[in-house]
Formats: structure tokens, C-alpha cells, sequence
């Protein structure tokens, strides 16, 4: 029975991927890991996270002061077997998603590796193996504060860091 | 691409065009190895990114300059004018015509202008990029990236109006200077005529002094964003009518 209750919890959290807690540059998400499939999904909202980011891509483009942060690892293809990541906003703001080497930080205006959009997927052809802060976000034009709900879909999987463990 | 001179003008910094007369066949080139009268251009990749002198101009002219990106985010096509001096005092203007760009998504973005510094500080090489950006609906927006002396050294305003279909008018007066001295003002299709009007937008306080003077002026596509380069490949955007002052404000 408790087996089954925690198959039945994996399978929904693989299903629906939102960590709890406020996923900002200091605390982003590092919890997705999408499999061969692409699932699960990243889903959750830009609304309540990173308050901090209003320029992207060294002035590039502005920012309305509501993010969601996730951290991931990327390898080159094939190790990681995704080709694109397609985004889709809700209502109240327009999905923009930029994507900056970790060791460039988060919220320091730094260049941006690649971007995407409602109409437009990340290409895993324009992102060198390494870890990022994928930073969804308003667009240019949206309101200060501006936010909603948004899901970030990838076609294949984005690698999982290895572990080493120890069998005693 | 012809360049307009202003007989109001105090100083003339640099006048970036080509015959204007009527009568005048376009030169070949950009370039004055070319017949033109910029000082360098840049193509890169060459084989799927082009810069061309084309009829006709975008103020009753005769030529423009067509410039066009091939699906890269390192594709650039653009001229260049080295002044002969470092200009602590920059005005400059210049015409863009974006109709043949299709939607812009929200990520949309490419730069059509830059002041390249005489002091790279910061990171930065130059003291202000102006490119086109997202508006609403697909609409193109015009925006101002000056280096500045805080923060992350990037000071961005984008102009909150679209831009018109058609030819754009687009002007700017930069000022370098440490603290308050630095400042940036633009005008964005201001009204008609030669007398200054209140600026479409400003950005104050850049605390600029660290990078000189403007070195140069770039004019055409470079660094565009991943979804630039994904949505508009080999689509081509025109400009014209070149002008950069020391003083005057510039208008039509």
C-alpha cells in the first residue's frame, strides 16, 4: 500500500514539475529533469519568485520584475536528446525566456546563450554543454509586475547530473 | 543612401552617405574603396548575409543601404565611420525602414546602430547600441542601450510606441560625462523641422566619462537574438540619411 502511494506520487510529480518555495536566482529550481519523452513539463507561474530582474541580455531587452528561476544542466547533443523547448504563457503578460550561463549569474544583466518565446523554442543547437539559469520572465513591452502562469515544454531529455553511491 | 547636410550645423562630425544628387548613379559600395564614404564594412557570414547599396533611397533619395542577416546569432551586416576625433558630444540621426520584417515575437531583437567608445571600460567597448526590439501584436519598438557607470553598466529605455509602418526617423544626442554630465536624449519620428523639440525620451545620470568619446558610428544589423535570428533570416532592413553633429540637433 505505501508502495503504491509513492508510485502514485512519483507519477504525478512527473506529470506536473513546480517545486514549492519562491524559485529565484538565489534559490532557482533544479528540479527538472525531463526524460526521452520530455516529461515532465516545467509548469508553474512567474507571479511571486524573482523580483529583482528588470534587463536581460545586457540591456537587450527589459523585464518587468517577475520571474521564475530554474537552474539546468546541458549537454551536447546527443546527451541530451532535446532539440527545442517550447514555452507557453497564460494571460497577463508575454512569455519570454532567456537563457544565461550560470557562471554569468542571474539577475547581472549578463549575456544571454539563447532565448525563446511564445511563437519561438529554445534550440538545443544554439546552447554549448554547460549549466544555465533559464530565466522566465515578461517581455520588453509588458507593465512593471507584470506575470502569469506558464509552462516550459522540452521534446527530449535534459540530462540529469550523475551521483555516485556507495553500496554498503 | 544620401546624407543631408545642415548649413545650421556648428560642427559636423561626420556626414555618411553618398551622391546625393539626382543625377547620380549609386556607388557600388558602401565603402570609399567602393565609391561610398564609409570607412569599413562588415559581412559576416558572407555567404548568407548582405549589404548592398540599393534603389530607391527612403527620403526621396536615390540609394539606400539594404542590410540583411543570415540565420546566425554572430551574422552582422553592417558600415562603419571612424571619426577623426574622440566626440564627448554626439548627435546623430538616420532613417531605418523595417517593412520588409515580418512579426517580431517577444524575444525579437537586433541591433541597427552602435557608438563604438574611444575607451573600452566595463567590459564594454562601445557607448550605445540602439536596436529594435518587441512592441505588443508583433509590432517593432525602437530601444536605447547606453554603458553607464553603475549597476551592470548597461542602462536600457526602449520607446514605449511602435514604430510606424514604413520609414522611421530616429535621432540622438549623447553626452559624455562623469555623474549627471552624462546623458542620453532621443526622438523617435519627432515632427517636422530644425528647431529642437522635447526629446521622445532621456536617459539621465549615465556617468559615461570612463569611455572617452564616441570613436565611431555603425550603421546596420549586427547581434541579433536567438528568435532574430530564427524568424528573420535574409530579411532585409533599409536605411538612409546618415548625419552626425557635434551640436545642432539635426530634425528634417
Amino acid at each position: 500500500m505505501k508502495r503504491n502511494l509513492l508510485c502514485g506520487a512519483t507519477a504525478l510529480a512527473a506529470l506536473f514539475s513546480m517545486s514549492a518555495g519562491a524559485q529565484t536566482c538565489a534559490s532557482p529550481d533544479t528540479s527538472w529533469h525531463p526524460d526521452a519523452a520530455g516529461t515532465p513539463a516545467l509548469s508553474g507561474t512567474t507571479c511571486g519568485h524573482e523580483a529583482g530582474i528588470i534587463s536581460v541580455c545586457q540591456g537587450a531587452g527589459g523585464a518587468p520584475a517577475a520571474a521564475y528561476v530554474a537552474q539546468v544542466t546541458i549537454a551536447d547533443a546527443p546527451g541530451g536528446s532535446f532539440t527545442n523547448i517550447d514555452f507557453t504563457g497564460g494571460a497577463g503578460y508575454a512569455i519570454s525566456a532567456y537563457l544565461v550561463p550560470t557562471s554569468s549569474g542571474c539577475n547581472a544583466d549578463a549575456a544571454c546563450t539563447t532565448v525563446g518565446d511564445a511563437t519561438t523554442n529554445m534550440l538545443h543547437g544554439d546552447i554549448p554543454a554547460g549549466s544555465y539559469f533559464l530565466i522566465i520572465t515578461g517581455a520588453d513591452f509588458d507593465a512593471p509586475g507584470a506575470c502569469g502562469p506558464f509552462t516550459a515544454a522540452a521534446d527530449g531529455t535534459l540530462p540529469v547530473t550523475l551521483q555516485s553511491f556507495t553500496v554498503g | 543612401m544620401n546624407a543631408k547636410m545642415k548649413v545650421l550645423s556648428i560642427a559636423l562630425v561626420g556626414l555618411c552617405g553618398f551622391a546625393g544628387s539626382a543625377m547620380a548613379a549609386c556607388p557600388a559600395g558602401p565603402t570609399t574603396a567602393e565609391g561610398g564614404a564609409w570607412t569599413s564594412k562588415s559581412v559576416l557570414p558572407p555567404s548568407t548575409s548582405t549589404l548592398a547599396v540599393t534603389t530607391p533611397g527612403l527620403d526621396a533619395t536615390e540609394c539606400a543601404l539594404s542590410s540583411s542577416l543570415g540565420p546566425s546569432t554572430t551574422a552582422s551586416a553592417f558600415v562603419r565611420y571612424n571619426h577623426a576625433a574622440s566626440e564627448p558630444n554626439y548627435r546623430f540621426q538616420f532613417l531605418v525602414d523595417t517593412t520588409a520584417l515580418s512579426s517580431f515575437s517577444a524575444t525579437d531583437n537586433v541591433v541597427v546602430f552602435q557608438a563604438p567608445a574611444t575607451t573600452a571600460a566595463n567590459g564594454f567597448n562601445r557607448l550605445l547600441r540602439v536596436s529594435l526590439v518587441a512592441g505588443p501584436a508583433g509590432a517593432k519598438r525602437v530601444r536605447f542601450i547606453a554603458q553607464c557607470g553603475t549597476g551592470t553598466f548597461s542602462c536600457g529605455q526602449t520607446f514605449a510606441t511602435d514604430l510606424i509602418a514604413g520609414v522611421n526617423r530616429i535621432e540622438g544626442k549623447l553626452t559624455v560625462g562623469a555623474g549627471a554630465a552624462g546623458q542620453l536624449d532621443y526622438w523617435v519620428n519627432a515632427a517636422a523641422g530644425t528647431t529642437e523639440p522635447a526629446a521622445s525620451g532621456t536617459i539621465a545620470n549615465l556617468d559615461n566619462a570612463a569611455w572617452g568619446g564616441v570613436s565611431a558610428a555603425s550603421l546596420g544589423l549586427t547581434a541579433p537574438s536567438a528568435a532574430y535570428k530564427t524568424n528573420h533570416p535574409t530579411q532585409v532592413v533599409k536605411f538612409d540619411r546618415f548625419d552626425s553633429r557635434r551640436q545642432t540637433y539635426i530634425g528634417s
